[in-house]
Order: structure tokens, then sequence, then C-alpha cells
């Protein structure tokens, strides 16, 4: 019986060894904790890699002129459509860029960083960087529903309930001060492996652009200078070239977000332009309208509606500004091996399958054996170009009326790039007329490049460019050499866009958000 | 706040004192011991046989009026110690008349049993850590054994549970072999996150799928909180005992059991023909201010097939669910053993053919438990269990590419998509389905699943047993899913066109390991008139999740499916590892006087890594009371009408810590990584918030219960009422946007559920004529009673809201369709909703009267948790045939169908079911459908869920139905042969309901154009027993 109970004892013993605090202590296996962070460089560096991670997607930024007069999105589903059209727009739209997963990761970084002990330049450099893509964020936000919570550090829960909507003056002038104060703590240019981080003169030109878009001319004039005057950036000498994976981090970018075809997880899907019929499929999900395609001006400088300029309306993309055949996929063109025809019943391109307009993009897809799969790409996307920064400046200086020879070089410049003549001085010459030059020229250059709704904005043009109905193509036959013969006059008919001034220039800020956050409010007639 | 302050005092103190209470508790117990041990009697022995003068092993031996007894081993010998002379010997067995007698001076007492149909007083059923007498229970559990499972054609056991027991409510979501177990509720929907019962398999946690169904013996679920806190931190959501069965000293038996037969689809959704969608589609555009996409002539061809292959009316659906559907089961066993060692052996093969080519699923089981009787004081059990299950499924090969993709590709594929066309596959945006099947694109899942109990009871002192338990359980599941690339071709031009690629194959293994170390001591005891019981047992586990996957793409063709194969450029690989850890100590004391009044005391220390140091441990207490009136001498009267009413009463505290690993930490996650210099680099962000503070859930429940047995166990009935309180649930509840971070769980909000839950039988044996019938009905009422004062939460369809049940549906309501633009102009403004209001729009309440629709107008529209459940089921037995039919069903629950399974008008895209046919127009203004709609989105369910949409999903079903014949002896003993039985049974047979008649209203609610379709089985089989 002794023996018995001294088992059971030593049982009891071993059971009680077991209760020691170790065993209920289990640390996280695969993932940092907030402890064992900010120990030096690597972690800081990794910390302010992951800001940009988030910053912008590339595949937004192509799909947006669908949400202008630009482009139209044949899918319903895709969310596009209604953003184009307006009609439609409603509270629980799911395309939205209101979310805070890139400001929180930038708040995260600020907050913290002073904890790692590292060098102070790096630090102060990094802060600039973390801080310009914040306020780039906001900027981007603030166009897209006026007033936004302005969140500069990480909240609670119930913190993140109580936020209200900053007015948007607030928001700028934030956006503008944050930028007024990094541009001394980054570079001007970085080498080789840092290539792609914030420089000087991305955080001048978006200063520029949101000046210009808050009808601060005077000071927008003055950033977009610094950028041209700094030294660093030039016209990249061929338009077509500038958007090729072999060219990028080439001396017109100011800012890009970047990807990798060897990086799984940093791809960018670029298919969503391309036709369907070709080998590898496409999308066609950003159709061109004809409003965009009649704004390229002829190859002599002249708009198709002057009846001088020689258009010829069977012939219509001849002799045209170079850009227009280097931004548009028209009917009956040749890419990637086939002939593009959205008149065949019984090609996959077949227009009125989706009421696609006819015409898809090609500016980044134009080289597209660069790419071994359209679907995952490392392409990078521009965000803001040297050219931009030269229009920026010349409308500011127009908008405030002071119509020098520096003007005209800066549009020149484009102009002369893109393979088009000088502009015509005596006709160009009033600031009404130069005021139509340059939103023209703006929306040329700049088209498929994510800035045509922010224009249509400022502008306040959307009752008249995004009212009444969109065409597409004119109705043709269309051989297998791609020789279109025209069949009819009209063009095919997209849709009826209704456009309401009162509300439409803001999208709604989605209902979920209104449900859980207390203090929001809706944008007027949502 | 009483409560929780002293919990939160308690587990300041640490883990020394929850460190003391083992040994306090074993001390205890040890002492207690002591003192009987003293008294000590003359030993009693004997040998117990049946009518036949066969040795009948099994029968209890009890001493009257305590809970001290034994059971006769495989020759029917029994010993018992410690006989007091003047004690009562009660013998018992089931369907035998229980006898009592005296022991006075006898040493030896031989006994022969007699049958009786209606032994229901030692029916002994499964308890937390033990089994006790089902008369004696205080608690509220129902129990079903082996001989309701074992006939029907069952592939998992979860959801052969259906409609069986009262207040466990099981959902089916899916046919497919593989993924189509039940989900199963106890007593409602008792938190907001994860609501799974915990399941043990013999005393191992474990999952109800890895195991096979004929190894089964019983299945209990522990309902109330008293018979579940002994499970303290994890049976808040019900615990799912599951026994196996054990081989039985005596001869040698041996069961081979098959059964063969078909599935097939219950529903289908109604997709209409190409012509009727076309000219469906052409109404919609017009309706929108667009163009007709087809013209008459082409509309024409469409409905006459003179050019089926220009324009088409394509079943996808029927050439895609061409699988044969096959299902096979077999298994055989075989038990016996000698005195000294028992031992049980079986293994099972089922084989499951999808109703889609590629599907399927192949289990092997093998069980093999030995027993060993040491000596008179120790037991030895080994219980080693292996299963391995090979599942298959095709899968897409874009998007996700999964089989849900596929599903999902099939059901949006429209009929005007040609299947083939000059030897080519035809090809919408997403492909096409038949196509991707044919390529061969597909998903495996091998899953090894090992078992090992080893457990001993030691009789250290009279009466004391101490029973150590060490159960390691490991799960191994290698994946794989090759992807195979696919090129389309111009049908007319033989040229390329869409390729859907690049081919890809990956591979993921992930290893769970899980040790369980337990001890128990357990002491039983009787003076005088008093019994009593006491169990004191500590247990600790620990788990370990690892798993690692790559990947490699741009093979050179289909034809290889190992990594090695593919190219190096674009590989991937990941991993993760994770573990959790529980410690817990626990006891219970069962006290009763004269077997009338019972009762039962039970409480649990536990600890988990869950949760920060402060919050870890936290005690779960119980307590339950029982008095059996049939005992009373004042009941005497009426006892041969009720042999056994006992009138049960019980609270307790139970909690959940089913949150994740590692929840009160915050962690930043690798990879957030971007690109500089077309290199790429690593990125670190937080991208989940945390909250660590969290605590354990905590649920009370309170349930008051009648148990009866009429006219000696011919008609049995329990009854139960209970309040279900949980509160502090451990939520993530919404939050702004602008907090940046996955929203963290944090202790909020409580869900209460009430319910009734009533169980009646009927047995009848006569002759050759027996019948049983049973039923079973639960009434639950769920409530949400506090979100901490926040919420009301609307998602979508869904609302999460005080006053609410947990699974609202919500949105506006519908008062018809608009007829004229006269009945639009008077109504409030509808223009918010996604397109210009037009006559044959649905009309919707201005709930606020602001003369506005808006989100402002949405209300509650109905629970899709069901608030009844019921099952019933009727056999009967005649001679060599038996026969039963079993129904089960549910009743107060909605249910509503939108996106692909509804149907949409988007040509290539759009596969519209019959329903759309209805539609509104000018010359059918008594529509069930509004006017069609392609991109306008006021009528769509999903963009505006309405209960226009909503419908009652109430349904009954015929769940089973067998027919049998037992082969008479005189034509198989020959043979050497015990028992043949073969059999016809058929599962899901009839459905009747008022829901969409090809949507399964127990579908998921809203889309679910993903799933695979709910299937009936047809089978035959047959059971030999040697």
């Amino acid at each position: 019986m002794k023996s018995k109970l001294n088992i059971l004892f030593a049982l009891v013993a071993v059971i009680g060894a077991s209760c020691e605090d170790d065993f209920l202590d289990r640390q996280p296996l695969t993932e940092y904790s907030e402890t064992s962070l900010w120990t030096g460089e690597n972690d800081a560096i990794a910390a302010a890699n992951a800001c940009y991670s988030q910053f912008e997607d590339g595949q937004w930024i192509v799909y947006m002129d669908d949400a202008s007069d630009n482009g139209h999105n044949p899918y319903p589903w895709e969310g596009w459509q209604e953003l184009g059209n307006l009609q439609l727009l409603s509270p629980n739209t799911w395309t939205r860029k209101y979310n805070f997963t890139a400001i929180t990761q930038c708040n995260w970084f600020l907050e913290n960083i002073d904890k790692a002990p590292i060098d102070a330049e790096l630090a102060n450099r990094m802060k600039g960087e973390v801080r310009f893509l914040r306020a780039y964020e906001y900027f981007q936000r603030s166009q897209l529903y006026g007033d936004f919570p302005l969140v500069t550090n990480m909240l609670s829960t119930e913190e993140a309930n109580d936020v209200s909507r900053t007015p948007k003056a607030e928001v700028v002038q934030f956006i503008l001060t944050e930028l007024e104060e990094v541009i001394p703590l980054l570079p001007a240019t970085y080498e080789g492996s840092d290539a792609g981080r914030i420089t000087k003169g991305a955080a001048w030109a978006l200063k520029a652009r949101v000046e210009l878009f808050n009808e601060l001319y005077a000071e927008s004039a003055i950033s977009s200078k610094n950028v041209m005057d700094s030294g660093v950036y030039a016209l990249f000498p061929n338009y077509q070239e500038l958007f090729r994976v072999t060219n990028e981090y080439n001396s017109e970018i100011i800012l890009d977000v970047a990807y990798l075809e060897t990086d799984p997880n940093r791809t960018i899907g670029i298919q969503v332009l391309a036709p369907e019929d070709i080998p590898g499929g496409g999308w066609s999900s950003v159709n061109i309208t004809q409003s965009l395609m009649d704004s390229y001006e002829m190859a002599n400088g002249k708009t198709i509606d002057d009846p001088s300029s020689g258009y010829d309306i069977d012939n219509p993309f001849e002799a045209r500004d170079p850009r227009l055949l280097q931004t548009v996929i028209v009917p009956g063109a040749e890419f990637a091996g086939i002939i593009f025809n959205p008149m065949n019943p019984n090609s996959l391109d077949y227009w009125p399958t989706y009421n696609y307009t006819g015409y898809v993009g090609r500016k980044y897809i134009h080289f597209k054996s660069d790419f071994s799969d359209l679907y995952k790409t490392g392409l990078n996307i521009p965000l803001i170009r040297y050219a931009e920064v030269l229009l920026t400046y010349a409308e500011a200086k127009i908008e405030l009326n002071e119509i020098d020879n520096t003007v005209y070089s800066a549009i020149n410049e484009v102009r002369l790039r893109a393979g088009l003549p000088e502009v015509d001085q005596p006709a160009y010459a009033t600031q009404s007329s130069l005021r139509e030059l340059i939103r023209r020229e703006r929306r040329v250059e700049l088209a498929m490049e994510g800035l045509r709704w922010y224009d249509i904005q400022r502008w306040k043009i959307g009752e008249e460019v995004m009212n009444g109905p969109v065409y597409g193509a004119r109705i043709s036959e269309i051989d297998a050499t791609g020789n279109v013969t025209y069949v009819s006059d009209d063009h095919a008919k997209i849709e009826d866009r209704v456009f309401d001034a009162s509300k439409n220039y803001l999208w709604p800020v989605p209902q979920d958000e209104i449900d859980t956050g207390k203090n929001l409010t809706q944008n007027p007639g949502y | 706040m009483f409560r929780h302050n002293l919990l939160s005092g308690y587990a300041k103190r640490g883990n020394i004192l929850k460190c003391m209470s083992v040994f306090i508790f074993l001390f205890a117990t040890i002492n207690l011991s002591a003192n009987p041990a003293i008294e000590q009697q003359s030993p009693i022995e004997g040998t117990v046989s049946d009518a036949t003068g066969e040795p009948l092993p099994g029968v209890s031996v009890i001493v009257k009026g305590t809970t001290t007894g034994t059971i006769t081993d495989f020759n029917g010998f029994y010993t018992l110690d410690n006989v007091m002379p003047d004690a009562t010997l009660v013998f018992s067995y089931i369907g035998t008349v229980t006898r009592e007698l005296q022991v006075e001076a006898q040493t030896t007492i031989d006994l022969t049993m007699e049958e009786d149909v209606f032994g229901l007083d030692e029916v002994v059923v499964a308890v937390g850590y033990g089994t006790q007498k089902k008369i004696n229970l205080t608690g509220s559990l129902s129990n079903i054994s082996s001989e309701n499972l074992e006939s029907v054609p069952i592939t998992n056991i979860s959801s052969a549970l259906q409609g069986t027991m009262a207040g466990v409510t099981v959902t089916v979501n899916t046919g497919q072999p593989g993924r189509d177990q039940g989900l199963i509720r106890v007593r409602g929907i008792g938190t907001l996150s994860n609501s799974d019962a915990m399941v043990l398999i013999d005393g191992i946690v474990s999952s109800m799928n890895d195991i096979n169904p004929n190894d089964v013996e019983s299945i209990t679920v522990l309902k109330d909180a008293a018979s579940s806190s002994i499970y303290g931190s994890r049976a808040a959501n019900g615990v799912i005992l599951v026994k196996t069965k054990q081989g039985k000293s005596g001869d040698l038996v041996a069961h081979f059991k098959m059964n063969g037969g078909g599935q097939s689809r219950i529903a289908s959704p109604d997709f209409i023909d190409s012509w009727q969608s076309s000219t469906l589609y052409n109404e919609a555009l017009v309706n929108e201010g667009k163009l007709p996409r087809y013209t008459p002539e082409e509309i024409q061809k469409f409905r006459d097939g003179s050019e089926p292959e220009q324009y088409p009316n394509t079943d996808f659906y029927k050439l895609f669910w061409k699988g044969n559907g096959l299902q096979q089961d077999y298994s055989f066993d075989v038990s016996g053993g000698s005195e000294k060692v028992q031992s049980y052996l079986s293994m099972g093969y089922l084989s499951q053919d999808g109703l889609v080519q590629g599907s399927g699923l192949d289990r092997y089981t093998e069980r093999a438990k030995v027993d060993f009787q040491l000596n008179s004081h120790i037991e030895l059990n080994a219980n080693i269990s292996y299963s391995q299950e090979l599942f298959k499924e095709p899968v897409a090969n874009i998007h996700n590419q999964d089989f849900a993709q596929l599903v999902g590709t099939l059901n949006q594929t429209g009929r005007v998509v040609p299947n083939t066309i000059n030897g080519y596959y035809g090809y919408s945006d997403e492909g096409n389905p038949i196509a991707v099947l044919k390529g061969g694109s597909n998903h495996a899942d091998k899953t090894h699943h090992l078992s090992t109990i080893f457990q001993a009871d030691a009789e250290l002192l009279k009466n004391l047993h101490f029973k150590p338990l060490i159960g390691y359980t490991t799960t191994i599941l290698e994946s794989k899913t090759r992807i195979n690339d696919q090129q389309y071709y111009n049908p007319y031009s033989g040229e390329p066109t869409v390729f859907q690629g690049p081919n890809r194959v990956s591979d993921s293994n992930s290893f769970t390991d899980n040790l369980t170390i337990q001890a128990l001591l357990q002491y039983d005891t009787t003076f005088g008139q008093h019994a009593l019981s006491i169990l004191g047992g500590y247990s600790q586990e620990h788990n370990k999740d690892n798993y690692l996957f790559g990947s490699r793409y741009g093979y050179l063709n289909n034809a290889l499916n190992q990594l090695d194969a593919g190219p190096i450029i674009g590989q991937q690989n990941s991993g993760y590892s994770s573990e959790y850890a529980l410690q817990s100590v626990f006891g219970r004391i069962n006290y009763s006087f004269q077997e009338k009044y019972l009762l039962e005391f039970v409480v649990r220390n536990d600890g988990s890594s869950r949760f920060a140091k402060e919050n870890r441990w936290a005690i779960f207490p119980s307590a339950s009371a029982g008095w059996r009136i049939s005992q009373e001498s004042f009941f005497e009267p009426l006892k041969n009408i009720f042999s056994n009413l006992k009138l049960r009463g019980s609270w307790g505290m139970l909690g959940n810590q089913n949150i994740g690993t590692y929840p009160y930490q915050a962690t930043i996650a690798t990879g957030q990584n971007y690109t500089f210099g077309g290199q790429s680099v690593d990125g670190i962000a937080p991208i989940q918030g945390v909250n660590p503070d969290i605590k354990w859930e905590s649920t009370t429940i309170t349930d008051i219960g009648l148990d009866a047995d009429l006219l000696n166990g011919r008609i049995t009935f329990t009854g139960d009422y209970f309040i279900r309180n949980t509160s502090k649930i451990l939520l993530p509840l919404p939050v702004a946007n602008s907090f940046g971070l996955g929203v963290p769980v944090i202790n909020a909000g409580s869900v209460e559920n009430k319910g009734l839950e009533l169980s009646a039988g009927y047995h009848f044996n006569q002759g050759d004529l027996s019948f049983d019938i049973n039923s079973n009905i639960s009434f639950i009422k769920n409530e949400i009673t506090s979100l901490a004062g926040a919420g009301p939460f609307p998602n979508q369809s869904t609302i999460l809201s005080v006053g609410l049940p947990v699974n609202a549906l919500y949105g506006l309501v519908s008062d018809g369709l608009f007829q004229s633009q006269a009945d639009i102009d008077g109504h409030a403004s509808q223009d918010g909703l996604g397109g210009p209001v037009g006559p044959g729009d649905i009309k919707y309440r201005d709930i606020n009267g602001d003369n506005v629709i808006d989100s402002e107008d949405r209300q509650y529209l109905g629970t899709s948790f069901p608030k009844t459940t019921y099952g019933f089921n009727f056999s009967v037995g005649y001679k060599g045939f038996d026969a039963l039919m079993f129904f089960q069903g549910a009743s107060g629950l909605k249910s509503y169908v939108s996106g692909r399974i509804l149907g949409s008008l988007y040509d290539k895209n759009g596969l519209p079911t019959s329903i759309w046919l209805d539609r509104w127009s000018t010359d059918n203004v008594d529509a069930s459908f509004p006017r069609v709609w392609n991109s306008y989105s006021q009528n769509d369910p999903s963009s505006n869920p309405s209960s226009f949409w909503v419908r009652d999903a109430s349904y009954l079903r015929l769940k089973n139905m067998q027919i049998g014949y037992t082969l008479p002896d005189k034509v198989i003993s020959s043979i050497g042969i015990k028992n043949a039985r073969i059999f016809y049974s058929g599962k899901n047979l009839l459905t009747f309901t008022k829901f969409y008649k090809w949507v399964d209203p127990e579908a998921p609610a809203g889309d679910s154009a993903y799933t695979y379709p709910m299937v009936k089985v047809n089978s035959i089989g047959l059971h030999l027993t040697f």
C-alpha cells in the first residue's frame, strides 16, 4: 500500500512540475512582435518599405479613365461603369479608395521610427519619404470624397469610430505643409537599388499638382518651376517607349508605382487594357470613347473641327497627332499578331456584345513581347511625369494670365516630343484660347494616366463632358488585313450619361463606413 | 460584475495557487479514501448467465443505494470486495429484468438473468471523464447509440446526427464528397464567432471527420453547463463525446458490412433556354435605353436550333455534372477476447465518386483497441487508429483556381455560348467550364490522421482509481494543386486566341500534432443510504501547427506535376508555424441519497496560452440536482404507470477561447514588399489590430428538465427548458476604416438563447411485431442582448443589433412593384438606389417617412437560423422484415437568393433562371419578378437586399428510408453466418419547402452559386455477422 502511495505522490509531483508558467507562454513563431522590432537600420528600412507597398495601385490608375469622359467600362460587374455614367452610383459601390491601410502604415512608422537607434540623416530621409506617401494618400482621397478624415496617428478603435470628416481645405493645407516640410529632408536623386524612392522633385511636383488643383496658381507655378530648374528631369525622347519596362526609371519619371515580374506578390495585371481576341486574352475593361479620339489634333497642329485641318472622316486616324495611335488600338489596327476587329460578329471583340466602344488602350501594352504574361507583368506605372509638370507650369501661368515665352516653351517641349509642331502662337495668344489648348494638351498627353477625372472635377466641366450619349467607333467592315471600309455614318452608341452637378463631383462615402462611424456624413445627393 | 471581480482576483494570484490546487485536490481525495478503507468486509463473487445458460458478460452489479459496483467479465464472473452483510446487490443488464438480492451471509451469488425488452434502468451514458447511469443524470444531454447510425449509408457522422437529437441543430450545405460534413450547433448560436461544439473521441479532442462511422459505439452531446462544465474553457458551444466500440470477452464476433449506391442532385438551377435569355437580354437593354443585342432572326435561330454552333442552347449544367456519383462503403470488424485481454479491430473503406468528373473521396480507416486486465487492480488500454483520406476535386484555372470558382464559372456561362464550334471550344469571359474541366486542373488532399491513446486504471486503494492517460494525435495534410493552362482558338480561323495560364503546380504540407496528458483520480463510496463519488483531474494539452508551401509555374506542358520539374524563375515558398497550450485542473462530486435525491458539483480551472498572463486563468463552476419522484413512497400508486420520473435542474458557467492563437499580442506582418530599382525589398507592417486585454467568453446555462419513462419503458419522454447567456463575447466589432488595421477581437456583447427541447418515444414489441416511434423537437429563441453599447452594425444583407437574432437578415422592405409612372411619382424617391426608376421596379417602403428611400429605410427581415428544428422516425419490424422512415425538418427561418444563383442578364456571362420569365411588363402586371435589368441595380438583391428576395426556407425532408430483410437462421447457419441482413436505404429522398424550388433550403443564405449541389443517395447493402 505504501509503495502505491509513493507512486501516486511521484505522479502528482510530475504533474505539479509541469505547472510552470512556461507551458502557457507561447510567443508567435512566424511574425515579429512590436517588442522585438526597431532594433536597427534593417527594421526601420523594412517598415518604411511597407508604406510603399500599399500606397498606390497601378491597375487602379489605368482603370481611372473609365470614371471620366475618356473611357467606358463595358462590364457592370467590374464596378467602374457606374463611375463613368454616374447615374447608377450608389453608396454601395465597391470601387473605393475609402481606406486607411497605407495611411496607418505611415502613421505607425512615424510614431515608432525614433525608437530605432539609427543614423539621423537616414531617419530623416525616411520620415520624409513616408510623410510624402501619406500626403499623396490624402491628396487622392480629398479629390475623390472632398472632406475626408485626417488621421495622423495610430487610433484606438473607439477613436476610429469617433472620427469625423475633416473639411477638404484643411486636408489640402495639411498636404501642402507636409510637402513643404519634407522637401529639405529628401535627396534629389537615388542611385541603383534605391531608385524609385521619393525625391525632392517628387515632393515639389506633387505640391505643384495639389496647388494647381486648388487654384493656388502662383504657388503652383513656383513649385513646378522648382522641378524644371532642378536639372534632374527631362522628357524622354519617345512617347511610346516611355511606358516600357526597359525604360523604367528614365529621366522623365518623377514618381511611379513599381512592380516586378519575378516577385509574384508585386506583379500587375495589365490585361485589363488588351482586346479579348489576342493570344493570352485581354479584358477590354478600359474602352476609349470617341470623345477622346476627337480631341487629338491633326499632325499639323490643327483640331479636327478646323475646316483647314485636312481631317478626312473616312481616314480618321491618318495624319493625326502621333500619340493617338500610340495610345489607342483602333479598329483594323494590328496588335499582338491579330487585327483588332470589333465589327466582326465572330470576334470576341464584337462591339455589341457588351456595348464596347470599339477602341481599347494601347499605352502600357504596345510592346507586348516585353511581357511573358500580361496578367502578371512587372511594368511600373508612372504617377508623376515631367511632362505633367511642364503642363502644370503652363496652366498655372495661363490662369495667372502671365502669358510669356516660358508658357509656350513648356507646352512646345511636350508637343515637339510627341511629334507635333510648336504652338501656333498667333492662334493661341489669349488666355481663353490658351486655356482651351492646355486643357486639350493635358487630356491627350496624360490619357489613361488616372488624371482626367480630377481635371473634369476642377474645371467643373462634368455637365458638359459627362452628360449625354457616349459614342464609340464608326460602323465599318474590316478585312483580314485590317482595311477598314465604312458602311455607315453612325457610330456605336454605348450609353446615355446623366451628370448631376449638385452631387456627382464627389463620390459617395461607402455606406458601411457611415454605418460604423458615428460622426461620418454622406456627400450631398447620395 | 461581482463574479468578474472574483475571477480576476483569483487569476492574479496566479499559477502558484492553481498548481497548489492540484495537490490540494489530490490530497483531499486520498484522505477521503482512507476512512472507508478501514471497514474491511467480506468479498462476494459469482457468475451471471442468461436464460440459455450462457455466461453473460457486462452485467452491472451494484451495491444498492451506492455507486459501488462492478461489471461481469467475459465469463459472466464478478467479484465485489467490502460488501456489508446487510447490503442488497442489484444486477442489471440491458434487455433483462433487473434483479435485487440480499447478501446476508453468502460469499457466492450466482444468478440467471431473465429477458426483458424494456430494461431502461441500466442505460449507461458517457459523461465528461466517465460514464453514468442515465437515471442518475442531473444534467441535460442527448445520446445516440450505434444501432441508430449503423444501417444508414453515411459518409461522416456529423451529417448523420441531423434531426436525431433535441437541441442539436445540424446543417449540411453541400453534397460534395469529402465536404459534406454537417455544421453542428448545440442549443442555438451561442457566440458571434466560432460556434463549433467541442468534439472528443475517446476522451481526446478531435474532429468528427477522422473516424469511421462503423467504429462508433455511441455519441453523447452534453448540452447544459452542468454536464459540460468539466470541459470548462472549451465547452461553451456544447461538447460531443464520441465513444468507439470495444472488444468484449467471449467468442470472437466478426461483422462485415457493405453498401453501395448512387448519388444524384436534389435540385438544379432552373436556367432558361438561350432564346428566352437572349429575348430577356434584349428587353433588359431596352429597359435601360440601350440597343437590343439580338435581331428577331437571331432569336429564332436560338429557338429552332437551326445553327446550333453559332446560335446554341448549351446546357453547360448537364454537360458538367456527368460524374457517376457511385458510393460504396465496406467495413469489417472483429472483436472478442479472454478474461485478461479483449480486443477490437476494424477497418473500413469508403469510396465516393462525385457528380462531376474528378471529384471524389476515398477513405481508409483502421482501428485497434486492446484492453489488458493486468491484475485485479490494474487495467491497461491502448486505442490506436489511423485514417487516410484521399480527396480530390477539379478546379478552375483562373481567379481563385479552386472548385468554387469552377462552379461559379459554370453558373455564369450563358447558354448563348457554344460548347464547341468547328471542333474548338466556345468561350465566354471566364473561359468555358467544360474546357476547363476537361483540361484537368485539379486539387488533391491526402490527409493522414493518427490517434494513439494509452490509458491505465489503477485501483490504488479500495475504490480509489487512478487513471492516467496520454493521447497523441497527429494530422498530416498533403495538398497538391495542379493548374493546367488552356489555349482557346478562334473557331473560324483556328488561330490561337485566349490563353488561360501559365500552368502551375502548388504543393503544401501541413503537420499538426497534439499531445494531451491527463490524470484522473476517482473515488466512489457509500455509507448508509448515501452514495458519494468524487473525481479530480489534471490535464494539459499542447498543439502545434506547421505549414510549408511551394509552387512553380510555366512548365513546358501539362504533363508533369512535381515541383522540381518546373522553372526556378517565379517559384514561391511560404510557411508558418503556431502553437497553443492549455492547462487545467478539475473536480466533480456526485452525491445521492437513496438514489432519490441527486446532487452534482463540478469545477474546472483553465489556463490558456491565448490570453495575456493576467487574464490567463479562469474558473468554471456548475451545480445540478435531480429528484427522482418515482422513488418516493407517495409515488408508489403511480409506479405501474411511471417506471421513472425525474425532475432536474442545473446552473453552470462555461468558457470559449476559440479566437486564433495569439490574439492578445501585437504582431507585425512580414511580406509587405515593394520594388526599388527593379529589385524586391522586404517590408513589415502591422496589419491586424490587437486588444491585449481580451478575456474568456463566458456562458452560463440554467436548465430545468424532466425525464419520464412510462409503462415499463414503452413510452419515454424528456423535456428541457434552458436559458443560455453568453457574455463578454469575443468579437471583432466593426470598426471604422480609419482604424486602418484588421479589426481586433474584443470582449463585447452578449447573446441569449432560450429554448425548449422535447423528445418522446414509443416502443412496442410483441411476438413477431415490433415498432418504434421517436421524435424530437426544439424551439429556440436567439437574441443579441448587448454589443457593448455599440452598433447596430449592418453588413450588406445582414445586421448585428441588440434585440435581434445573430443571423438577422436586413434590408429594404418591398411593397410590391410599381405599376405606373403615377405610382412612382406618388411614392418616396428611389433615385439613389442605382438607376432611373420605372414601372415594374420594386417599390420599397419608406420606413422613416422622409420621402426618400435610402439606407435609413432598412429593417430586420427574419433570421436564417431555424427557430424550430425537429425530427421523427418510425420503424417497424415483422419477422425478418424491417422498415424505417426518418423525417427531419426546420421551420421559422428565412433565406434569400442573390447573385449567380438567381442569374443575371449579361449576355455571355448571364444565366437567368426561370423566375426571370415571370418578369413585370405591361402585359404581365401581376408579375412575381421585377422588370428585367442589365446594369441597373435598384432591383438587384446583392446591391439592394430587400424583403422581395427573402422567402420562408422552412423545410421537411425525408432524410432516410430503409427496408431490410434478415435472412432466416436456417438458411444461413449452414454456411457459418450468424446473422445476415440485406437492405435498401435512401437518403434525402424528398424535400418539402416553399423556398425557391431549385435552391436547396439548407444552402447558405445569399449567393450559393459556388457550391456543390445537395445530393440524394439510393443504396443497397448487406450486413453479415460471423
